[in-house]
Order: C-alpha cells, then sequence, then structure tokens
C-alpha cells in the first residue's frame, strides 16, 4: 500500500472532512476518540492483518505514528 | 403529520417495489428530496415520473449484495453529491421461504448479505460524521413481524430480521449523543411483489385466512410508509432503539 493511501484510510477512520497530514497532532483533535481507536484497530487487521495493542495505540501522538505502526507493510 | 423539506435528504433502498417504494414517494410528497435506490433501472424511472416533486428525487441503481465492505465509500459518495443526509430507510430485502431440511448454508449466507450485512454497511456509512447531518438524524431499518412470531419455513428469513432488531438497540446506544435515532419497523403482511413472487405458498386462499386473522386485514405499503415518514421526522424526536411492530395486529 501507498502511504497516501493509508493517509486516506486514517481520514476515514476518522471521519475528518479536512485533509489530513503527517504533522496532525491526534491526542488532542476532536476525531480522536475511543470510536475511532477502534476503527483504526480494525483496519490495521484488515488491511495489514496486523493486530495493534492498546498500549501502542496509547503511544501514538500524531499521524505519522500511525504511519510509522504500518511503516514495513508500505511501498 | 410529517412535514418535510427540500433540503432534507433521505437515502431510501428497496425503492423499486413495496413499501420503499411507497416510503421514497411519501417522504417526496411531504416535502423532503430523496436518493432512492435499487438495481432495476426502469422501475426507478417509472417512481421518478410518479413522484409529487421529481426534480427532487434521485434515482441511484446499486446491488447491494455486492462488495458490502465498499458500501460505506458508496454512501459517503453520494453525501458528496447531494449533500448530507438526513435520514435512511433500508428496506431492500428478499424472503425465501424454507423447511429446514431443504436449507443450504451457501443461499442463507446470501440471504443475510442482503437483508442484514448490506444494512449494516449503510448504517456505517450513513454513521460516519461526513454523511449525516447530526442531531436530527434517523435510521429506520425495516424487519419483519416474522422476527418475533414463529412460522414454518421462515427460519433463515426470520433470523436475518431478528439480527436487524438487536443491531438497532445497540446502534442507538452507539449513536444517541451524535444526534442519530436509530429504530426498525416490524410488518406483518403487507401486499407487494414479494407477497406475489411467494404466491405458491401464500395463495389466495392462505391470504383470505390471514386477512381474516388480522383485526384490521392486511396491510398496504402506505401503511408503513406513515409510520416510517414518522420515525424520520422530527416528531420522533425521543424514540430509539425501538423495534415497532406495524400488522393491523395480526401478532396479537
Ligand atoms: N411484504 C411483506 O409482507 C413484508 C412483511 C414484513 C417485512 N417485509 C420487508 O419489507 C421490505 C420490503 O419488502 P417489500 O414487500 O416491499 O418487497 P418487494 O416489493 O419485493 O421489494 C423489495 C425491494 O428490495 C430491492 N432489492 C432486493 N434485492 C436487492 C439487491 N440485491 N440490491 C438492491 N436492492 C435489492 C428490490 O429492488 P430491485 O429488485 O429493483 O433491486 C425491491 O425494491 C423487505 O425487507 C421485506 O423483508 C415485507
Amino acid at each position: 500500500m501507498k502511504k497516501s493511501e493509508l493517509l486516506e484510510e486514517i481520514k476515514d477512520a476518522l471521519q475528518r472532512e479536512q485533509p489530513i497530514d503527517e504533522s496532525m497532532q491526534l491526542s488532542d483533535s476532536e476525531e480522536w476518540d475511543s470510536l475511532s481507536t477502534l476503527a483504526i484497530i480494525s483496519f490495521y487487521d484488515r488491511l495489514f492483518s496486523k493486530t495493534l495493542k492498546f498500549n501502542e495505540i496509547n503511544k501514538v501522538k500524531t499521524v505519522s505514528d500511525l504511519v510509522n505502526l504500518a511503516s514495513d507493510k508500505l511501498e | 403529520m410529517a412535514k418535510f423539506e427540500r433540503s432534507d435528504i433521505f437515502l431510501v433502498t428497496g425503492a423499486s417495489s413495496g413499501i420503499g417504494r411507497q416510503t421514497a414517494l411519501r417522504i417526496n410528497e411531504l416535502g423532503g428530496s430523496v436518493i432512492a435506490t435499487a438495481r432495476r433501472a426502469q422501475k426507478l424511472a417509472d417512481l421518478k415520473e410518479k413522484a409529487t416533486h421529481p426534480d427532487s428525487l434521485f434515482i441511484e441503481e446499486k446491488d447491494l449484495s455486492k462488495d458490502l465492505d465498499d458500501l460505506p465509500k458508496w454512501v459517503l459518495s453520494l453525501s458528496k453529491k447531494y449533500g448530507k443526509l438526513k435520514g435512511v430507510v433500508m428496506a431492500a430485502g428478499v424472503c425465501q421461504i424454507f423447511s429446514l431440511k431443504a436449507i443450504s448454508i451457501q443461499k442463507t449466507k446470501e440471504l443475510f448479505d442482503i437483508n442484514f450485512f448490506s444494512n449494516l454497511a449503510l448504517a456505517k456509512g450513513f454513521c460516519d460524521k461526513r454523511v449525516n447531518i447530526g442531531s436530527g438524524s434517523s435510521m429506520v431499518f425495516v424487519s419483519s413481524v416474522g422476527s418475533m412470531v414463529g412460522e414454518a419455513g421462515l427460519s433463515e428469513y426470520s433470523a436475518s430480521k431478528g439480527a436487524i432488531n438487536s443491531a438497532v438497540r445497540s446502534l442507538a446506544m452507539e449513536h444517541g449523543k451524535l444526534g442519530i435515532r436509530v429504530n426498525s419497523v416490524l410488518p406483518g403482511i403487507v401486499r407487494t411483489e414479494m407477497i406475489e413472487m411467494l404466491g405458491d405458498i401464500y395463495d389466495q386462499k392462505y391470504l383470505d385466512e390471514m386477512s381474516a386473522k388480522y383485526p384490521l386485514g392486511l396491510g398496504n405499503p402506505q401503511d408503513v410508509a406513515d409510520p416510517i415518514c414518522f420515525l424520520l421526522s422530527d416528531e420522533a424526536r425521543w424514540i430509539t432503539g425501538q423495534n415497532i411492530v406495524i400488522d393491523g395486529g395480526g401478532s396479537l
């Protein structure tokens, strides 16, 4: 998967109207709630067969941190 | 009486026939805009012709049994094309009558795809913040009284509808804070194509017997479309998570 496609998936999981970039702070955005974290966990599982752990996702502060969790799966 | 504005946009599935068709016409008559969807293009074109305000009834052909995981994105694309949605009515469905001996799991899964999973995927699409209007949004699933009352031959159909009834309650809990109400209607026997198609089993004799059993007689699509419009409207603002039986008293 290309990084741009992953960013699009993250945008969908956050249900965000505006575009996102890697520097975007997640921890203090209104879209970053428990339902969107669950959506992220489920799409990492679906697309990458990767089971994210809660402590991994708890450490996420920015979009870039999320991208890094799948860095080995990106083109 | 429910009333809608042109800016109130509703997605209606199963709009080519029966309950979905009548619901699409009724919403449109009450002033709302409708995105009417089904597979049969000609039937949808006929619907547009029959509408009170054809300029606010839009046609989208779609097979809801295919690529279910893409359905949320399809709903998102509709909201980008027409504007944010106030409601969705999920009336597409099929009925199969088989005794347990004749059931195939593969066919049962196909029935669940259209009767349950496609609706869940549409609900997922609708609940996206980019799709609905937030407070004042409403989802109506079309279940069946068959999910509450046992009838020989209906085990797979009734289970597919029972799945809706259960999901409605959890969806209502999950989305209430976002301003989205979630309900289902459970019709009894309504004279539509679905009943005609099952004519070998639901023959005139059976329908006469049932009609005698229903205190208010058998239903017409309008009898279900009106309560659906109520549930979509702000008049139903304090109703969520409910499975509402609409069957002329047939299940009493
Ligand atoms: N009639 C009754 O007595 C009764 C009682 C209880 C519950 N219900 C429920 O009410 C709902 C409507 O039933 P009805 O009686 O109005 O049936 P109907 O007249 O047979 O209409 C069914 C609708 O579903 C659509 N549909 C079926 N498969 C589809 C697919 N794969 N993709 C997209 N659309 C599809 C059909 O459109 P196309 O064929 O054009 O795609 C049609 O518009 C159903 O969920 C049914 O289970 C009916």
